[in-house]
């Protein structure tokens, strides 16, 4: 009679639990917005937590390490060129569209309830092991700089979370892409301080996610 | 729904309006006189020990050539040598500069002009030369050029 009780209630609750705490890492494509007259893409690897609210609402810890680059002292005027082995950890909250939507009559909404908007707050660690402050083409001109700083960012993110369900429905592993765009406040980013605008840098991003564990119920059948 | 779409076009408007920091981007000044080949006529140092003295024996190969694109070929009888760079000029409230560039990167020398006509160019800039010894000694010693077309 027990395992007939149990069995009642995992049936009940099949489509509708997930894992409360996740644990992912990523890989991103970065470009920095600053001083330097030409873009580079470099690559960037991402570790992060998750805490969800629920399936649709989630906090993300985020660390990342990687390179930036950009600009070229043979060929630019200014004759900037950099390279930043940043570190940057970010604390961001984000809401997918499921959580807003009854994606359950609505084919179009189920396959977009998913896509998600994400921002939040953290920090850049700049270590710049390369600034060319000189210009060639133009002899004398001297950009300032710091070639190591730390400055706080606010990123911007939108993304498309793909759950992946185990044979009891729950969203064990998870697929993200995303734009994310790191607004900094500061200008070190690229280690040049010049002009009137704050540096940024943007990723593109993919990365898994598996759930860790703290199990629990949502409130709607997440997966139709 | 459409509160959300709307979010979104605005995110993704910020975000494509971004670029590089163009305020921040130096431009070049360039004066037409200053263009062409110019020839030394004469370099006149100021010595703090032994005084001034003017060298006026300079060859036809003894020039500098600026081009409209900021390039520079500075040319040599002895060593018969072309060297090839950038210069730059500048025009403000502390006069006329030009900057020519060396070998390497943030290697340069600044020239203050005392006067650029279509047929006469007159420019120092002053030469700095470390003595070691028992004692490091440092002397600064002003140089001019006096150049012209011919």
């Amino acid at each position: 009679m027990v395992v007939c009780l149990v069995a009642s209630t995992a049936r009940a609750q099949v489509g509708y639990d997930y894992a409360q705490y996740d644990v992912g890492f990523a890989t991103g494509i970065n470009k920095v917005y600053g001083d330097a007259e030409t873009f580079t893409q470099t690559q960037s690897i991402h570790f992060n937590l998750n805490y969800n609210v629920s399936p649709f609402i989630n906090y993300v810890l985020e660390l990342q390490l990687g390179q930036l680059k950009g600009g070229d002292s043979l060929k630019t005027l200014s004759g900037r060129q950099f390279t930043n082995d940043f570190t940057s950890v970010m604390f961001r909250g984000q809401v997918q569209l499921g959580e807003l939507v009854d994606y359950s009559q609505n084919p179009m909404l189920n396959a977009f309830k998913n896509l998600y908007l994400s921002t939040g707050v953290g920090f850049v660690v700049n270590h710049l092991t390369q600034a060319n402050r000189y210009s060639i083409l133009m002899p004398g001109y001297y950009t300032p700089g710091s070639n190591n700083s730390n400055e706080i960012l606010i990123p911007a993110r939108i993304g498309y979370e793909f759950k992946i369900y185990n044979k009891f429905n729950e969203p064990s592993f998870k697929v993200d892409i995303g734009y994310q765009y790191n607004f900094i406040l500061g200008d070190d980013l690229d280690g040049y301080t010049v002009g009137n605008k704050n540096d940024a840098y943007s990723q593109i991003t993919i990365g898994v996610k598996f759930a860790l564990g703290g199990i629990t119920s949502y409130r709607k059948l997440i997966t139709y | 729904m459409k509160k959300l779409l709307l979010i979104i076009i605005a995110l993704v408007s910020v975000i494509a309006g971004c670029k590089i920091d163009e305020a921040g981007i130096p431009t070049q000044t360039s004066n037409s006189l200053l263009v062409g080949t110019w020839f030394i006529k004469s370099t006149t140092s100021v010595d703090p020990v032994y005084g001034a003295s003017t060298v006026t024996s300079y060859t036809a190969l003894d020039y500098y050539k600026f081009n409209s694109d900021f390039t520079i070929n500075e040319s040599s009888s002895q060593p018969d040598t072309v060297i090839n760079s950038h210069y730059s000029y500048t025009n403000d409230v502390s006069g006329q500069k030009i900057v020519i560039g060396g070998a390497y990167s943030g290697s340069f020398t600044t020239y203050t002009v005392n006067k650029l006509t279509t047929d006469s160019l007159i420019m120092a800039t002053t030469i700095v030369i470390t003595s070691y010894g028992t004692t490091t000694t440092t002397s600064y010693i002003p140089l001019t050029y006096k150049f012209a077309h011919q």
